[in-house]
């Protein structure tokens, strides 16, 4: 039988016949369906032991405590900590991101240098630290000729820092501006051994002005935990939460009331509630200079006046006073919603309502949080550090005022992105040696001389002593979880080494020795660990066991150590003269007519951490559309400036101009503008630069008379749509 | 008048078709696979049965779950190490496992026959009460590795189980077949 056409074409269809009764056809279908899946850079899971690590985090000053859960040593996830009592389980947006920025693509992979053409290149530790020691040297006994800003108000890193410059001569040592200068410079006068706390977990009333408690000010999570103790669902509130402010943010929206005052003018609703109380006989007896106090309220923040400049009826007024008035344990909590830049009248005279209400050291009140002890040789006190007023130190140096600085550290802080009009802020770095400390590719880190990366909080020690707003002392230290990802050196470290080559002595080889000295200095107070007792459960009646063992071993792996032990204050100032000096003009601006209610919030980041890409999914659409931000403003002042939802508006402020989109939103005041720090980003990496715009340039400093303080919390602008 | 042509004769027909179906069913089941899988043997062979008869050690001394119920699956060098820190035979791949691996810090590039993706949350605690066997090949009764067949194509293990074997079991048990129960 010869092979021929038809035989061939049936033996194919035999074979086509048989194919379908073998896997060919449907393996071969279903593989390359896998196939197309096979994709190289598909994340494979790395299976491993399952671990907790307790620790501190670093993302902003609150101090939470986190759990990070590893699994094969390698961190996983961020929880919260239901052992700390700054973050009592909770967790912020900021912090769930925080095994995310480990990984982030701007991380600084190694130290690197600036070339002529602008870029930076990477280069050897012992190149950069060559590079440091050179300037450093340079400046050396130059007294003033090197300064350093500190973006951590909570670390001891400041103590290495400001240590290193004392024995280089200079006093030049900055924290990122926040609300404890304003506080040094309203108390700094009796007040040197500590800071004000507020005893949220114990008040029956709590009255926020400005400060926006249940978001991003002070102790964040903990406020938040403090509030929801309070407020048991299906029951009736324990605690009344008050918030006078000049828009419904997050503390506005969830308070029990909400009480609607420009920016800048808390100051006066609180004196016009201090008239109410004083006219009931309230006193401060161990005040010295309450009689000019008294005569200075009494006779200008009567009723009427204060009706006329914040809007709100007398009645309301003397409503908030006899809320506190009735109270058994009241506080009142001064601040700005982005907890810098307000000034010293704002909170003096919002303060000076604690004062008529209860003693110091009151339950339920405000107590005096002693500083910790300093352990590096020469370290400036904390007194002093948050006495440095950045903002009018570089307002001096542009305007020719005082020298320039030949070398400038930058440990943790972006002052070229966030001081208030900070495009003319940053001019100061011109002509200066400018060496930056940064975990991540900042603003700042990119306009460097020289970039030092440090470890990420994940991978090196650290500490986070009382942070701003607490209620109570705390010490809690971060420790490593992972070994540092990139060729990376801990700044402690660096700076120890560099000094040690300056000839300079600070007492300390390493950074994590440091930190074992700290903790070892402890010890000189009478403290305990937060295990069984919480410090505030101490002031009403518990007792805690003192801290034993190993104090460095338990602190570092993850215990808070607190005391309870608070400085006898035997007298106190109002700032009754700063308030009569310090007092807000009657008269509008014309110039800039709109009042600038600027926001922060943890979803956005923080001062020195940029949103997260983690975050960036909460941003809703009429918060960022593209690559353009919104401000919020009320529809009557939108329609006073012939504005419509969604229409582009440039906001103009004396020192710079941003361009947004309008939100109607009828939580802000009239003739008020509410606008998100946080944005504008220009650095950092692919998820986070290029949103918006950054309202720091639109910030408006203004020296405020009496206290001669840098104050922009109540910056004005010029509003107008933008084609 | 023209002769009528004849038709094919019947075998004409049917002996090509049935030599093109079995060449087809041939090549299908026999040829196919040897071309999408290629053999590879695992980097040592580890002889099970003579751990488990001559030494006396337990399927779950090294296959064993962490305090946290995880499964530690393959051992980590670290675990042969304890006795395998030095060879303690002339065995060549104990040799190969103590200076090529051990000495050098290398974990022990083991294949895996039943390798499941990331997209798929599987459980050992939950199934630890079906026989090991059910899914894996039963290497600890014999002193050889089976071969490891991988797809060309899609670079699994040829033993890799598929969804639908998942599925028919969860269902003979009463288990499950939502998707979340897997695909988490």
């Amino acid at each position: 039988m010869a092979l021929d056409r038809r035989s061939f074409l049936t033996f194919v269809a035999g074979g086509a016949v048989g194919t379908l009764f073998t896997p060919v056809i449907w393996k071969s279908i279903d593989d390359t369906a896998i196939w197309t899946q096979n994709w190289s850079w598909i994340p494979r899971l790395e299976h491993g032991p399952k671990a907790y690590a307790a620790t501190t985090c670093k993302l902003c000053p609150a101090g939470c405590g986190l759990n990070i859960r590893t699994a094969g040593d390698r961190p996983v996830v961020a929880e919260g900590r239901t052992d700390h009592p700054l973050s009592q389980g909770g967790i912020c947006p900021l912090g769930a991101a925080a095994v995310q920025m480990l990984y982030s693509p701007a991380r600084i992979k190694g130290p690197m240098k600036k070339q002529a053409d602008g870029t930076h290149q990477l280069v050897s530790w012992e190149e950069a630290e060559a590079l440091l020691l050179e300037k450093l040297n340079e400046a050396k006994g130059q007294g003033g000729n090197v300064a350093c800003i500190s973006g951590d108000e909570n670390s001891t890193m400041n103590e290495v820092l400001s240590g290193l410059l004392a024995q280089m001569d200079s006093n030049r040592f900055f924290l990122m501006p926040g609300e404890s200068l304003t506080a040094s410079k309203a108390f700094g006068s009796w007040l040197k051994q500590g800071v004000l706390g507020y005893d949220l977990e114990n008040a029956d009333l709590v009255m926020a002005f400005g400060a926006d408690l249940l978001d991003s000010w002070g102790t964040a999570v903990r406020n938040k935990k403090a509030f929801g103790a309070a407020h048991p669902i299906g029951e009736q509130a324990t605690t009344e939460y008050v918030y006078v402010g000049p828009m419904q943010n997050t503390t506005g929206a969830v308070a029990d009331k909400w009480v609607s005052v420009a920016p800048g003018l808390e100051g006066v609703l609180a004196l016009g509630i201090a008239y109410h109380l004083l006219q009931s006989g309230m006193i401060v007896p161990e005040a010295l200079d309450f009689s000019s106090y008294r005569s200075f309220v009494l006779s200008r923040y009567t009723p009427e006046y204060v009706s006329k400049v914040t809007g709100l009826s007398s009645e309301q007024v003397a409503e908030l006073a006899v809320k506190l008035r009735r109270a058994n344990r009241p506080v009142v909590v001064p601040g700005s919603a982005i907890s810098q830049g307000n000034g010293v009248f704002s909170l003096a005279a919002v303060m000076s309502l604690n004062f008529l209400l209860h003693p110091v050291n009151s339950p339920g009140g405000i107590f005096v949080l002693p500083d910790l002890p300093t352990v590096v040789s020469e370290a400036m006190e904390p007194s002093i550090i948050r006495g440095n007023d950045l903002v009018s130190f570089v307002q001096k140096i542009t305007a020719g005022k005082t020298d320039r600085p030949s070398v400038f550290l930058v440990y943790e802080a972006n002052p070229v992105h966030g001081l208030p009009q900070a495009e003319a802020m940053s001019k100061v770095f011109d002509d200066t040696f400018l060496a930056s400390f940064s975990t991540f590719y900042d603003e700042t880190a990119a306009r460097a001389d020289l970039i030092l990366p440090t470890p990420y909080f994940l991978e090196r020690w650290d500490d986070v002593q009382t942070p701003h707003g607490a209620g109570f002392v705390s010490y809690s230290v971060t420790r490593p979880v992972i070994k540092p990802l990139f060729d990376v050196k801990p700044a402690g470290d660096v700076v120890l080494g560099v000094a040690e080559k300056l000839g300079l002595d600070l007492g300390f080889s390493s950074f994590e020795k440091v930190l074992e000295a700290k903790t070892a200095a402890l010890a000189e107070m009478d403290g305990f660990l937060t295990d069984k007792v919480q410090p505030w459960q101490v002031r009403t009646g518990a007792s805690p066991a003192p801290a034993a063992g190993n104090q460095w071993r338990n602190i570092s792996r993850g215990a808070v150590w607190t005391t309870a032990v608070t400085p006898f204050v035997p007298a106190v100032l109002l700032a009754a003269r700063e308030l009569s000096q310090a007092a807000p003009p009657d008269v509008d601006d014309w110039a800039y007519p709109v009042r600038l209610a600027s926001i922060t919030s943890r979803a956005h980041g923080s001062r020195h951490i940029a949103i997260p890409p983690f975050c960036l999914p909460l941003l809703g659409e009429e918060e960022l559309q593209g690559k353009t931000f919104y401000v919020r403003m009320n529809s009557t002042t939108a329609r006073n400036y012939g504005l419509k939802a969604n229409d582009r508006v440039k906001l103009v402020g004396p020192g710079g101009e941003c361009v947004a989109r309008v939100r109607i939103f009828e939580g802000v005041g009239l003739n008020v503008v509410a606008a998100p720090l946080g944005f504008g980003h220009t650095a950092w990496d692919e998820f986070s630069r290029g949103k918006g715009d950054n309202i720091y340039n639109v910030l408006t400093v203004r020296t405020e008379p009496g206290s001669d303080l840098s104050v922009w919390a109540d910056s004005r602008v010029r509003i107008a749509k933008a084609y | 008048m023209e002769e009528k042509k004849e038709g094919p004769s019947k075998g004409a027909v049917v002996v090509p078709f049935l030599v093109g179906f079995v060449a087809a069913i041939a090549f299908g089941w026999w040829g196919f696979p040897q071309l999408l899988y290629s053999s590879k043997s695992q980097p040592l062979n580890f002889t099970h049965l003579n751990h488990v008869q001559d030494y006396g050690i337990d399927c779950e001394d090294c296959h064993y779950f962490r305090p946290d119920g995880s499964y530690a699956g393959l051992p980590s060098n670290e675990k042969c190490a304890e006795c395998h820190s030095m060879a303690m035979t002339s065995d060549p791949d104990e040799i190969k496992f103590v200076e090529e691996y051990y000495e050098k810090g290398v974990e022990v590039p083991w294949l895996v026959y039943q390798y499941q993706p990331d997209n798929v949350s599987f459980s050992h605690a939950a199934h630890k009460d079906e026989d090991c066997t059910a899914c894996h090949p039963d290497v600890g009764s014999t002193n050889e590795l089976p071969p490891y067949y991988e797809n060309r194509l899609t670079k699994y293990s040829k033993e890799t189980m598929k969804m639908k074997e998942c599925e028919r079991c969860h269902a003979k048990e009463g288990a499950s077949n939502a998707c979340q129960v897997c695909h988490k």
